[in-house]
């Protein structure tokens, strides 16, 4: 598989560069801690699993990594709002005329994503 | 070397970390979903037939993000797959030159190369033997490759070896429609969830297999306190959990329910014998052929038929209780507008085509159908399954909308329309799928062109055709995007090709909604669209059979929208006519439901009636108030209410193999994961296939949650991690078929329906023991 081969090749080069080029670019994401391919996010998580799962997001199937990424480059601890944007595009784009410095959850519930605010914000009829 | 699934992640994660330093990488920073891009391209969902509508967000010549199309069905809602779309694109493993196997060994030649080398094959292979070549394509190629595929076999070779997967899906399905109604493809829309009060689930995974409809079922449910779900599924799946009635029974016995729910229909007085006089017909079959002899009969035959299938005989065959069996006959006959949905369930199994008959009886009987909220309703696996492969008569048995080769005026009409001689196109099908590799595995088929499709891991006991398309004394090309997949690794050349939106074509989905898909950024590195290669092979290939005169007039396109044209042309007149369905229409509108016969028309929500705004009724049964099933011109314009007996599987559990093992897909991989194993996301929330089993099932066989079982069918075995859930019922184990390091597809049953040569992928023997 000679194939394979040249990508061995280049992750050993990235392993070996990574370090040293580490302080280059711009500020890291907060990084999540090395877990088994076993794990799954409910053995550490479980209370905010519960949350999400009872929740419209948990019952169709939006899981987890859709809003928080996976556990390497793309793992976010605070979802980016170009996730939620896939299919609120119309209440991202609303909330970012308002304010840059709002996100989803200054106003909704961070796993369950249930409103919190007392005044309604989006249009009547938004996703 | 293989790399491991866990270097793989660790191969991932490094490609990610640097990226983010500004190392150049395949995969580009920026294909992350971002909330900006420079241009926004409207397109369709690269995944499942459900055909999402969404804008692709290009920004530097990249895909860097998706979002929903609020403006099409979908409602501006993606499933996790979809949001996830773009890093398939720039997948490390991506195929961009074209390669040749030497030895044992894949080395990189040039397109000159691959092309001359694939048409003195394929020349070579034909002029001994015309039936010695096969093509076998793919419900996610567009529908413009899969007719072009069609006539330049059918028509310009004269041979009928062109089928493709979704034989392996939606088979029965197409066979279920034009058996009962004349004509494929449903009459009705995602638009009945939104006036139907009762649906019937049966053999469908939706909230896994088909999410964003699910979430439209859901809002239903949760809106309108009067509807009630009803689901039918060995598997109490989430689906199962929510419904108002769940029907748990013994795999493969459904017909006997199904006839039962009919018998309660017929014996409680609840049909619609207003609807049944005026829009039926009773057939049954009185010799089993091949061909099967089939014969009119009439309801009081009918009547006397059902009287065996009481509720206690399915209660008794089937292990569903008889109360339910009566409650769910009586909800579905006297609710407002019942829609019943299945997929694989009934679709994958050696009597796929009865059952969908029997579904479609139940509809018939009661008359829910043909009016918003009632109808029956097929769900689709692939995003061009029905438009491309179906309905644009790639399937070997089959000529361009609705027409058949068996069928002398189509082939005629046909042969005429693509200028070719009479008598050009042969009147026996060619080699459905299964058989197609049976025969490449014998020899018989020395030629094999694979394109977008995956048989390698796909196929139903595919260890069998393994050996055929490793074999050497036969020629396999394979056009994928990715290599190595579990095809590509067997093939002796391989074809790099543009994947999704980096080339233009048209999709047609589950409710007859063809969307069209531009082209947004360029095929990575030397890749290009399947058509373009198709398009080059198909003149090189003519001319090398001395047809090169022909080739000028048969194939003369330089882009896909010039076959579209044609592709049009070719509908019109018929059932599906779609003339009205211009590439500038197309191009503005979020997708188009045929028939739309002319410019003006806005296409058409139902089928099969008036009254409901089917323009051809009018046309084709000029007499008709508002119901005509017109694709069924030889039983009057009606439907045929069909008596189909009880059948079990071909493969029953039995003492040596006790459980009965079933296979599906999970709402992280779409198929055999050849591209959503490619996002990070998705690998890592569903990184391995395991197996579920009952918890009774594991206690007795001494086996808890996550030890290692071997899992053994009479073709094969295979360790798996055992999920031990309370999912599939007790004497039922099921496995996903997408990880393509445990191929589950090495046990499966590749035993088909005589009907609609569909396998039973659903239904096997297995025995379970603690690895």
């Amino acid at each position: 598989m000679k194939h394979w081969n040249k990508f061995s090749l280049l992750l050993i080069l990235l392993l070996v560069a990574l370090p040293l080029l580490a302080n280059a670019g711009p500020k890291k994401q907060k990084q999540h801690p090395a877990v088994s391919e076993e794990q799954e996010c409910l053995d550490c998580h479980a209370q905010q699993y519960d949350a999400w799962q009872g929740s419209k997001h948990g019952q169709m199937g939006v899981q987890c990594v859709v809003c928080h990424g996976s556990l390497d480059a793309t793992f976010f601890v605070k979802p980016p709002l170009e996730r939620c944007n896939g299919c609120h595009a119309d209440q991202v784009a609303e909330m970012q005329k308002k304010s840059a410095k709002l996100t989803c959850t200054s106003c909704h519930d961070k796993h369950t994503l249930a409103a919190t605010s007392k005044t309604p914000f989006h249009k009547k009829g938004g996703n | 070397m293989e790399l491991t699934r866990r270097q793989l992640l660790k191969f991932s994660a490094a490609l990610a970390a640097a990226s983010a330093i500004g190392l150049d990488l395949p995969i580009p920073q920026e294909a992350r979903a971002a909330v900006g891009a420079d241009k926004w391209v409207k397109g369709v969902c690269r995944y499942c037939g459900a055909g999402c509508g969404v804008y692709v967000g290009v920004t530097k010549g990249k895909v860097v993000a998706v979002k929903g199309d609020k403006d099409n069905w979908n409602k501006g809602y993606v499933c996790l797959k979809g949001l996830l779309l773009p890093p398939i694109l720039y997948a490390p493993d991506r195929l961009t030159y074209p390669m040749l196997k030497k030895g044992d060994k894949f080395e990189r030649i040039s397109w000159k190369e691959a092309m001359d080398l694939m048409v003195a094959k394929f020349a070579d292979a034909y002029k001994k033997n015309p039936n010695s070549i096969a093509f076998y394509g793919s419900g996610q190629a567009y529908t413009e490759e899969s007719y072009f595929m069609g006539k330049l076999f059918k028509a310009g070779l004269g041979s009928n070896n062109t089928d493709g997967n979704p034989r392996l899906c939606m088979a029965s399905a197409a066979v279920g429609y034009v058996s009962t109604f004349g004509k494929d493809e449903p009459m009705g829309a995602y638009d009945d969830f939104y006036h139907s009060d009762c649906f019937f689930l049966i053999g469908s995974n939706m909230p896994e297999a088909h999410p964003v409809l699910y979430r439209i079922l859901r809002e239903q449910k949760d809106k309108r306190k009067d509807v009630k779900i009803i689901v039918a599924d060995p598997r109490k799946t989430e689906l199962g959990r929510k419904a108002d009635l769940y029907m748990s029974f013994t795999p493969g016995t459904d017909l006997a329910i199904l006839n039962a729910m009919a018998h309660v229909i017929v014996k409680e007085g609840l049909y619609n014998k207003d609807f049944i006089g005026k829009h039926t017909v009773f057939k049954k079959v009185v010799a089993p052929g091949p061909p099967p002899k089939i014969e009119k009969t009439s309801w009081e035959d009918y009547v006397a038929f059902i009287e065996q299938f009481t509720p206690e005989m399915a209660e008794k065959a089937s292990g569903c209780p008889k109360a339910d069996i009566i409650k769910a006959a009586r909800w579905f006959a006297q609710s407002k507008a019942t829609m019943s949905m299945w997929c694989m369930g009934l679709n994958q199994r050696t009597r796929g085509v009865w059952a969908n008959n029997l579904v479609h009886n139940l509809h018939l009987l009661t008359g829910q159908i043909c009016r918003p909220g009632a109808t029956p309703f097929s769900l689709t696996g692939q995003p061009n399954a029905c438009g491309g492969v179906r309905d644009g008569g790639l399937l070997a048995h089959l000529l361009p909308y609705g027409r058949l080769v068996v069928n002398d005026k189509d082939r005629e009409d046909m042969e005429k329309f693509w200028g070719v001689p009479k008598g050009r196109i042969q009147a026996k099908p060619g080699l459905s799928a299964v058989e197609m590799f049976q025969a490449f595995g014998k020899g018989d088929v020395k030629c094999l062109w694979i394109a977008c499709t995956n048989p390698g891991q796909s196929l139903p006991n595919v260890g069998e055709y393994r050996k055929g398309m490793a074999a050497k004394e036969t020629f396999l090309v394979v056009s994928e995007a990715y290599h190595p997949s579990k095809t590509s690794e067997l093939a002796d050349l391989i074809l790099p090709a543009a994947l999704w939106v980096e080339k233009e074509g048209v999709y047609g989905q589950s409710e007859r909604r063809y969307q069209l898909l531009e082209k947004c950024v360029e095929p990575a590195g030397e890749a290009r669209p399947d058509f373009d290669v198709m398009n080059e092979f198909g003149r090189k290939l003519l001319a090398a059979v001395g047809r090169a005169d022909e080739a000028k007039h048969l194939i003369p396109y330089k882009k896909t929208a010039e076959i579209w044209d044609e592709i049009r042309q070719a509908s019109s007149g018929t059932a599906y006519d779609f003339m009205g369905m211009t590439r500038d229409r197309m191009k503005k509108a979020h997708g188009m439901q045929w028939p739309v016969p002319t410019a003006s028309h806005p296409g058409t929500l139902r089928r099969y009636s008036a009254k409901y705004g089917d323009p051809l009724v009018k046309k084709f049964d000029p007499s008709a108030a508002d119901i005509s099933f017109y694709g069924n011109k030889a039983d009057g314009n009606k439907a045929v209410v069909w008596l189909r007996p009880a059948a079990g599987p071909a493969e029953p559990a039995d003492k040596d193999y006790p459980f009965v093992l079933t296979t599906g897909r999970q709402i992280e991989h779409w198929h055999t994961a050849t591209m959503t194993a490619k996002v990070p996301e998705l690998r890592r929330a569903a990184p391995y296939g395991f197996l579920e089993i009952n918890p009774a099932d594991a206690k007795s066989i001494g086996v808890k949650n996550k030890d290692k079982v071997k899992v053994s069918s009479r073709r094969g075995s295979l360790v798996l991690e055992a999920r031990v859930i309370e999912v599939p019922r007790p004497g039922l184990v099921y496995a996903s078929f997408h990880d393509p390091e445990k191929l589950i597809n090495l046990l499966t049953n590749d035993a088909f329906d005589a009907l609609s040569k569909q396998p039973e992928y659903k239904i096997c023997a297995v025995r379970v023991q603690k690895a």
